[in-house]
């Protein structure tokens, strides 16, 4: 029997602890295993620095910086925040994967898979409750790491590229997030889905193209129906726009953030993080030029840093969505029936409150457009070389002006600005939701004994129960409600067949000229219907 | 923080995700089931909605059937020991289960009944998921088949004395109290805050929107009033549109307030000659029919109107002595034979416009008199 000749004459235990250490090399792309535990120790490398090997050895190493400038590591300095928008949109691709298992994009089968994924596959729920919460989340850490950027100057020469994918990456960020609210095919999902995409309906007609609407759509004012019909592929949103948002959802626009993500990243490690402005001299960079003292190592030092906070994110990201966050899922999408106090998704309320201000054309696509336009190119038009806080006092005044007045312009898109129902359809809504719980519903069913209740011969009997708690609520609310004056309420509660009641709601007022005017709306409510509000660890 | 300490916060954290997990897929089985009942329970919410809207007036609001078949109903929704589906389906040589037989019924309709096609597929108006929340809603009957349910609720009021604010109109003198019965009280809220006179004539007031309510409980009797009074729709007289009379009067009226306004409405007419009936019902007079009544019970006002509109089937208004033209191209004046043979043998003829769905089974279910009598209403539509 032959031998190797590399391990002849040398004992079994030797050769076993040589070529184990040798796979572990191979595994780790560099580093063995006695390097690996002083690594993890924080005892300081040998010189030559043994573990720059992985980061030529290694693909996912190989684009990361082998160390970084002690100042850039500190948490404040960037709050990680870009490292956090990727690490949720591989949260996304992969919550993603696995929903995409369950679910068909067809107007017929749409709802009643996230109705099977939710109460038929294990852990379906969890998966639908961090993808979603993930998805929010990713949209709020991309907007603050804009914005980080924007206060540190960071978008200065040589950074004005970075900036730009970086814009192009917030924006597919939030088309992702807008695209995925359609695919539950709930109530939710198609109006909000309709009214943004019936913001684009607002885009002007270039001028002296009529002749081609006339051709295609028999109307001189041609664009905003072409931008429709191209995003929902007809003319109201059915099996066409659900498909293209769901092609959009997780193809597209995942492709176009992968690719820009690495177009952005390579600038990144490319011109390196940018120091702290009072770091270096104005007009300068020197990212790049880190002094050997001054120098964090990847390995394994700040990669643990990385490895600690992605597994508290997780950790949060996991505990909330199982404890706290449900993703509603509302009725099956009704195009006859617009619910109340239809929104955009919360990130598009901005755009909601411009186009309550004014014009259509003007509020909503020139003013927003030329707001893209004038933040893409930031870094190109701001001609101040300096990062420091005390030269950019006008550049700071406009973010903060800018950041408030989307605040303020997303308030204004709520439907508790401007636009409100009739007061006593208001009430009805507030005691009993078309969707999700209201006061009533949280009652528990029992309690809702047969019988008329009315305002203002009701007195109930000590102690109160919930539902007597409740109909004290929705007198004081009647008599204290400004546009209805005289008003009784009634709720009337039926058994109308096995488990299922009716609960009517009349509130009888005066309306404007003290004509007697009546609002009357039936509910059906079944014993076993939860609206996510019972079931709760 | 060294690199050991950051290990542990991270150790700690991805063992805290998997516990957290655990613990939520522990009771995933208990979620799932939980979940399903929800999801049921509101599909039957949503049948609910669309069945009481556009199905209770044929169906019944318990389902127990007036113009279409019962639904509420043992033969209908439980199989019979040792079946494997419920009478009705075997009776059809249904293939399906139950759940199709509704949902193929609904959708497609019911040729030769006055039941249309709702699903979108077929012409009407409901989407799938629609008529799939209906069947659901039927089949929910189906835990205790036959029950009648509702009936109108009680007002829940302590010491309800108290008037309610008068929205109708301003209050006339002093009110009455409100807890004790009384034609009084009937005619201050006839006047007054129920709004009844705005509408209806009574001993000589002048209300024309709905009929004239002069010695009507001496005609039709209290509880027919009372029946009116909670649901305007099921009674709506001849000449007058169902859906006209608010539907709230059960609602916002106590049983004390409804029966003062029958009490008030059984005072005799001003002046009349006739005080027969007065505080009890007026016998039949013996072999004459009210063919309006008798029209109303068996289900004709639901297809065909008295006003001149289309509904299902022609109008009545104008009818008789008109000449019919039918689907084939001949025509037929409309004399009491053609009449008598259109309702005991609708297929015979089919005026032009109209298909084949009326019920052939009115020969069995309206005795001859019955039938005259409606031909005799039919007569006076004119």
């Amino acid at each position: 029997m032959s031998v190797s000749p590399d391990v002849r004459g040398r004992s079994a235990r030797d050769v076993i602890a040589e070529k184990a250490d040798q796979t572990f090399t191979r595994i780790t792309a560099g580093i063995p295993w006695r390097e690996f535990r002083r690594m993890l120790r924080g005892d300081p490398p040998g010189r030559p620095n043994p573990r720059l090997k992985p980061h030529s050895e290694s693909f996912w190493l190989h684009i990361k910086p082998s160390y970084y400038h002690e100042s850039v590591t500190k948490f404040a300095h960037t709050f990680r925040l870009g490292l956090l928008s990727t690490y949720l949109f591989f949260v996304e691709v992969i919550t993603g994967l696995l929903l995409m298992i369950w679910y068909a994009p067809t107007p017929e089968r749409a709802y009643s898979d996230m109705i099977r994924l939710l109460s038929n596959v294990p852990m379906g729920q969890l998966m639908r409750d961090v993808h979603r919460l993930a998805a929010e989340a990713m949209v709020v850490v991309v907007v603050l790491h804009m914005f980080r950027t924007y206060l540190t100057g960071s978008y200065k020469k040589p950074r004005q590229f970075t900036w730009l994918t970086g814009v192009v990456l917030l924006a597919a960020t939030l088309f992702l997030s807008f695209s995925g609210y359609l695919l539950p095919w709930d109530q939710l999902a198609f109006w909000a889905v309709t009214i943004g995409t019936s913001m684009a309906e607002a885009s002007p007609t270039p001028p002296g193209t009529g002749w081609l609407g006339q051709a295609l759509f028999g109307k001189p004012d041609w664009t905003g129906q072409f931008v429709n019909l191209i995003l929902r592929g007809s003319p109201d949103i059915g099996a066409s726009g659900l498909l293209r948002f769901y092609l959009l959802h997780v193809f597209f626009l995942p492709l176009t953030v992968i690719f820009f993500f690495f177009m952005h990243y390579y600038k990144v490690v490319h011109f390196g993080i940018s120091l702290p402005a009072s770091e270096e001299e104005v007009g300068q960079d020197t990212a790049n030029r880190v002094p050997a003292d001054r120098r964090r190592y990847y390995l394994m030092d700040v990669a643990i840093d990385e490895i600690a906070l992605l597994s508290v994110v997780t950790f949060i990201l996991v505990a909330m969505a199982a404890f706290f966050y449900d993703a509603k899922l509302e009725h099956i999408a009704n195009p006859l029936k617009t619910p109340l106090h239809t929104t955009a998704p919360w990130y598009f309320w901005w755009l909601q409150g411009m186009l309550k201000i004014g014009d259509k054309v003007l509020w909503g696509v020139v003013l927003p457009t030329l707001f893209v336009i004038i933040v893409t190119i930031v870094p190109y038009i701001d001609y101040n070389p300096s990062r420091r806080g005390k030269d950019r006092k006008i550049a700071l005044f406009l973010g903060f002006v800018v950041a408030s007045a989307l605040i303020v312009l997303s308030y204004m898109g709520l439907p508790l600005y401007a636009v409100q129902s009739p007061p006593a359809e208001e009430v009805v809504q507030e005691f009993m939701p078309e969707e999700g719980v209201g006061p009533i519903r949280e009652i528990p069913w029992a309690e809702l004994e047969v019988g008329i209740y009315c305002t203002d011969t009701f007195e109930g009997s000590l102690p109160y129960s919930e539902f007597e708690k409740v109909i004290f609520e929705f007198r004081d609310r009647i008599e204290s409600d400004p546009g209805l004056p005289q008003g009784v309420g009634c709720i009337k509660v039926e058994a109308v067949a096995p488990q299922l009641k009716r609960i009517t709601f009349q509130i009888d007022y005066r309306d404007k000229d003290g004509k007697p005017a009546q609002f009357i709306k039936p509910f059906y409510f079944h014993e076993n219907s939860l609206y996510w509000h019972e079931f709760q660890f | 923080m060294n690199g050991i300490s950051r290990l542990i916060i991270a150790t700690a954290a991805i063992v805290g995700t998997f516990v957290v997990v655990l613990i939520h897929g522990a009771r995933e089985n208990e979620r799932m089931a939980l979940y399903d009942a929800n999801f049921r329970g509101r599909d039957i919410e949503v049948g609910a909605d669309i069945y009481y809207q556009a199905c209770a007036e044929c169906h019944g609001e318990n389902g127990e059937g007036l113009v279409g078949p019962a639904l509420n109903a043992a033969d209908l929704l439980v199989p019979e020991p040792g079946q494997t589906k419920p009478p009705r389906l075997l009776e059809r040589g249904w293939k399906g289960d139950l759940r199709s037989f509704l949902e193929a019924t609904i959708t497609s309709g019911r040729v030769g009944t006055a039941m249309p096609a709702w699903g979108q597929t077929a012409g009407g108006p409901l989407r799938p998921d629609q008529i799939s929340s209906v069947a659901s809603f039927i089949m929910n009957w189906g835990l205790d088949p036959g029950k009648k349910w509702g009936g109108a609720p009680r007002r829940v009021a302590i010491g309800g004395v108290e008037p309610a604010p008068a929205v109708g109109q301003e209050l006339l003198g002093e009110a009455p109290p409100r807890d004790v019965r009384s034609a009084a009280l009937g005619r201050y809220l006839f006047e007054g805050p129920a709004g009844c006179g705005s509408c209806h004539a009574f001993n000589g007031t002048t209300g024309t929107v709905g009929p004239d309510l002069t010695n009507v409980v001496a005609e039709k009797g209290r509880d027919y009033v009372r029946d009116s009074i909670v649901n305007p729709d099921r009674t709506a007289s001849a000449g007058h549109a169902p859906g006209a009379m608010p539907d709230v009067f059960e609602f916002v009226l106590t049983d004390i307030e409804i029966e003062s306004i029958i009490d008030y409405l059984e005072t005799p007419e001003a002046g009349g000659e006739s005080l027969i009936g007065v505080g009890g019902e007026t016998p039949q007079p013996a072999g004459e029919l009210d063919g309006q009544e008798v029209a109303q019970g068996a289900g004709c006002l639901a297809c065909h109107s008295v006003d001149g509109s289309t509904l299902v089937g022609p109008t009545w208004q104008g009818l008789f002595g008109s000449t019919r033209e039918f689907e084939d191209g001949s025509t037929a004046v409309a004399d009491e034979t053609y009449l008598h043979q259109s309702i005991v043998d609708p297929s015979a003829h089919i005026v032009k416009g109209f298909s084949d769905l009326m019920p052939k089974n009115f020969g069995d279910m309206l005795s001859e008199d019955e039938i005259n009598a409606i031909i005799e209403y039919i007569k006076t539509l004119q």
